[in-house]
């Protein structure tokens, strides 16, 4: 009889023991509680990466006090992970999801590889691909795949036969076929030429030109999943809602408002993995409802919003595993400079200067954060040093007073979306701006409006949230001709060819220090050039598990943490 | 009487027809890109323009709104152009949980809004009318949202305790765990209402108490319970029932916030996210079934009042 079936009085009866245990905590947890503390709203996406898996911690991350596996400790089989987040699902559509559905597409589907620049340290780990090589053109990369890559289990008349090559350029295919508005379009277009399928186990691609991330787009688990090529031709529709893949996981429930709960799939590859029973995932209205479930034990890790609640929370409960790590998620204000003042250099700079990064820093991230250039302090190598970035944008409210004098500006608008998380910035933004003499009138916007004039451009100028860019060339992709996407939508109207070329150069050089020096070379430029998007910083971010969550490593806030859940197991009696 | 409801049930759809009206256009002017949200940051114009229409946003209002209209009296809801996932689907998973929710509330309201509202009449200044009278300016000052969050935060940070805050219990199969889920949120979504009623039971009793007839039951040597309960009770709730019948149609509204802060998978949620995510087919189903129930729960109100009152008829 499974746990289904039985009774509720039957139920009733096995639960005494668990209510017992229940107030017996609650005494503890009585004694060693802390201050409450400010939690607020904000949208979760894959910003803190807290659900990530696999052995290596990102570069930076610090403090784990997890009894983490060691050779003497075999995993253990069974049990469940239970994670949460705020937001929505937003369904499943594997190429074109925003929204915490993407934890799902990672688990589910394969990708050829799994790597990030963001951990240079963990290397190139092979999924789909057992090896892969760049040719000696530096454009050609051949994958060779795994022959016993075996779709899942499904109602939807898939059959479970090997996942191959087809299935890998049917992927492509889909992916760079514009009228499809997939999340990976902007780079496939930007820099992939061709790729085809010699034989069922080698997928080769050739890009462009060289470039230099070619192994994280395709890890990108926004970007780039593989799915069979019948499934595929299901449609957009059937793909949004539910998965057919190969990957470690395969659906058990999809619940809109609610989560999904995952469990292995009986076809996969890796024998023994994964090794819990179920991968579950919470969703929670906010971040207070998140937070309260992990401490009534309803969950197995959280991310807090900064240092000090992490140091509540672990003062609160012994023996949590705390993780924190550079984040690649920012915030920035984006200028549209066909609209006045912002055609005028000397209102952006002025701007620039007038922004006092510190107090960010201090009043949002708690004292915990960088502040950024055009490229987050994440990327170590490609950021400007800190010292440099405090010359090219210093907080001069004096000297920002007197250029927005020069330039006849005493106040301006700007949008922003009325996102709960955003409060804070409108309110120091504003201030900021009001002591280097302009008053900036604030507009808020519901985010649906407030995303539709942003993307047709026609917003006057707005607090942009949630920047997040896996590679550094992304992330300057705002200052190039045509903006983010380069069709002119998102864009500030910048353009400026020498920046353009800046650009590519970076993007096409491989050999690391070179290409360090080029993103460094190229943000200097575009300090002369007084660009329309500017980054205020980077803040840190942090996660708690519980002890028994085994093999939680911690891979900040890059776009690979899902695909390694398989690596977690539950150390339970 | 029959030709008095006949002529409410006229009125009401005329009622439920303007409505739809104003959300179908509210919706639309209220500006925002549907297509644009849910396609994400990278959809091609093309990819905008085939969504479009797909759900048939590129037709003129009207055309739109007949469709609307066609699909809702043929109980074809559609799906969520968000999820993707049926209206019906999510609506009948959804329903129970804003119905129980709404019905704990008025259960609490009920039960204690009016005897205590009789105590603190019978007993006028006394430490038990005090009592009620500050806990009615409590109920009635503080905000939900802000009660909420404290009690779901101190148990949680205090003893490691919440509510089940993300399964959907059923009060057949778990009845222990889904008073453990909706007691809490039925009682605080209650504090505003029970206050009120309290309020208005006292001041009703206060004035009936007064009453002739009252004073005739007492010389007559009735039981003071009888006195208070049969006499001046009955006669005090008229304008008590009116201002349920009100309260339960505002819940679903209500509960928006309360359902969140819950993570409870109801209505309330439901249409929240819709209209953030301009989620059209959803938040006009949505909003027109919240329209409903709103008239209807004040048909039936005033139905009751002939049963409550015999001196009121209707013709």
């Amino acid at each position: 009889m499974t746990r289904e079936e039985k009774s509720y009085w039957e139920r009733t009866a096995m639960r005494s023991l668990g209510r017992r245990r229940l107030l017996g905590g609650a005494a503890l947890a009585g004694a060693g509680a802390a201050a409450f503390g400010l939690v607020g709203c904000g949208d979760d996406d894959d910003d803190n990466g807290g659900n990530g898996g696999g052995d290596t911690p990102v570069p930076g991350a610090t403090g784990t006090t997890a009894p983490q596996a060691t050779p003497t400790m075999a995993p253990k089989k069974g049990g469940a992970f239970t994670v949460g987040g705020t937001g929505t699902i937003g369904g499943v559509a594997p190429f074109s999801s925003n929204y915490g559905g993407v934890r799902a597409i990672a688990s589910c589907y394969n990708y050829l590889i799994v790597n990030s620049v963001l951990a240079p340290k963990m290397g190139v780990i092979y999924d789909l691909a057992t090896e892969h090589k760049a040719e000696a053109d530096n454009i050609t990369w051949v994958f060779k795949l795994r022959a016993d890559a075996k779709i899942a289990p499904n109602k939807f008349g898939i059959a479970e036969r090997p996942l191959d090559a087809d299935d890998v350029k049917a992927s492509f295919d889909y992916i760079a076929d514009k009228a499809n508005g997939t999340n990976g379009y902007a780079p496939f277009a930007q820099y992939f030429d061709k790729w085809d399928a010699p034989d069922k186990q080698t997928f080769r691609l050739i890009t462009k030109k060289p470039y230099a991330y070619t192994e994280s787009v395709i890890s990108n688990n926004l970007y780039t999943p593989i799915l069979p090529k019948e499934w595929i031709a299901k449609g957009a529709a059937q793909l949004k809602t539910d998965i057919v893949g190969a990957g470690a996981f395969m659906v058990k429930s999809i619940t809109e408002g609610q989560g999904w709960e995952l469990v292995p799939n009986p076809n996969y590859w890796e024998k023994g993995k994964p090794y819990v029973d179920a991968h579950v995932y919470k969703l929670f209205a906010d971040q207070v409802t998140w937070r309260t479930a992990f401490q009534a034990q309803q969950i197995d890790s959280y991310d807090p919003q900064n240092a000090d609640e992490m140091k509540e929370l672990v003062k609160a409960e012994k023996g949590l595993s705390q993780f924190s790590g550079p984040s690649i998620s920012y915030n920035s204000f984006w200028m549209n400079i066909k609209q006045k003042p912002w055609d005028d250099p000397r209102v952006r700079r002025a701007v620039n200067m007038a922004i006092n990064r510190k107090e960010y820093i201090d009043l949002i991230g708690r004292g915990s954060g960088e502040p950024i250039g055009p490229i987050t302090y994440a990327f170590e190598a490609e950021a400007l040093p800190d010292d440099e970035l405090a010359k090219l944008q210093p907080f001069d409210a004096g000297g920002a007073k007197k250029l927005f004098q020069e330039a006849g500006v005493s106040e301006f608008k700007f949008q922003h979306p009325t996102a709960s998380n955003i409060a804070d910035y409108v309110t120091i933004f504003v201030r900021q701006m009001q002591a280097a003499g302009v008053t900036a009138k604030a507009e808020p916007l519901d985010a649906g409006t407030w995303y539709g004039q942003y993307q047709n451009s026609s917003l006057t100028a707005s607090l942009s949230l949630n920047q997040q860019y896996n590679t550094p060339d992304l992330a300057v992709t705002w200052y190039r001709t045509g903006g983010i996407t380069g069709n002119d939508r998102f864009s500030t109207g910048f353009s400026d060819p020498e920046v353009d070329a800046a650009i590519d150069k970076a993007a096409s050089t491989l050999d690391a220090k070179e290409r360090a020096k080029a993103y460094h070379d190229l943000q200097r430029l575009l300090y002369k050039k007084d660009p329309a998007f500017i980054n205020f910083f980077g803040l840190r971010s942090q996660s708690v598990a519980r002890p028994h969550v085994m093999n939680y490593p911690y891979y900040g806030a890059t776009n690979i943490n899902y695909q390694l859940n398989k690596n977690v197991w539950i150390n339970k009696a | 009487m029959t030709r008095y409801i006949i002529r409410r049930l006229a009125l009401a759809a005329l009622i439920l027809w303007v409505v739809s009206v104003a959300v179908f256009l509210l919706l639309r002017v209220a500006g925002g890109d549907p297509v644009i949200i849910q396609q994400g940051f990278n959809a091609t114009p093309e990819r905008i323009a085939a969504v479009h229409k797909e759900l048939h946003l590129d037709e003129p209002y009207y055309q739109q709104y007949a469709r609307w209209m066609k699909d809702m009296l043929t109980f074809d809801l559609g799906r969520s152009s968000f999820t993707g996932v049926a209206i019906t689907e999510e609506f009948r998973a959804r329903l129970p949980v804003s119905f129980q929710l709404m019905l704990m509330t008025m259960a609490w309201t009920i039960l204690l809004g009016i005897p205590f509202g009789v105590i603190s009449a019978v007993r006028r200044n006394s430490a038990p009318d005090y009592g009620v009278r500050v806990f009615a300016v409590f109920g009635l000052s503080v905000p939900a949202f802000w009660v909420a969050t404290l009690v779901l935060m101190i148990p949680a940070e205090q003893w490691g305790y919440a509510p089940p805050l993300n399964k959907t219990t059923s009060i057949f199969s778990e009845p222990w765990e889904n008073i453990r889920q909706l007691g809490p949120p039925s009682l605080v979504l209650a504090l505003a209402p029970m206050a009120s009623v309290m309020r208005l039971t006292r001041s009703q009793m206060l004035e009936v108490l007064r009453a002739d007839y009252v004073r005739t039951a007492r010389a007559k040597g009735l039981n003071e319970r009888v006195v208070v309960i049969r006499h001046a009770l009955r006669n005090s709730l008229v304008p008590v029932i009116t201002v349920l019948g009100l309260q339960f149609s505002g819940l679903l509204g209500g509960s928006v916030i309360i359902e969140s802060i819950f993570n409870l998978r109801g209505l309330g949620q439901y249409i929240f996210a819709a209209i953030l995510q301009k989620d059209f087919a959803v938040a006009q189903t949505l909003v027109m079934f919240t329209a409903g129930t709103a008239v209807l729960s004040i048909l039936v109100i005033d139905i009751l009042y002939v049963f409550l009152d015999p001196r009121i008829k209707y013709t």
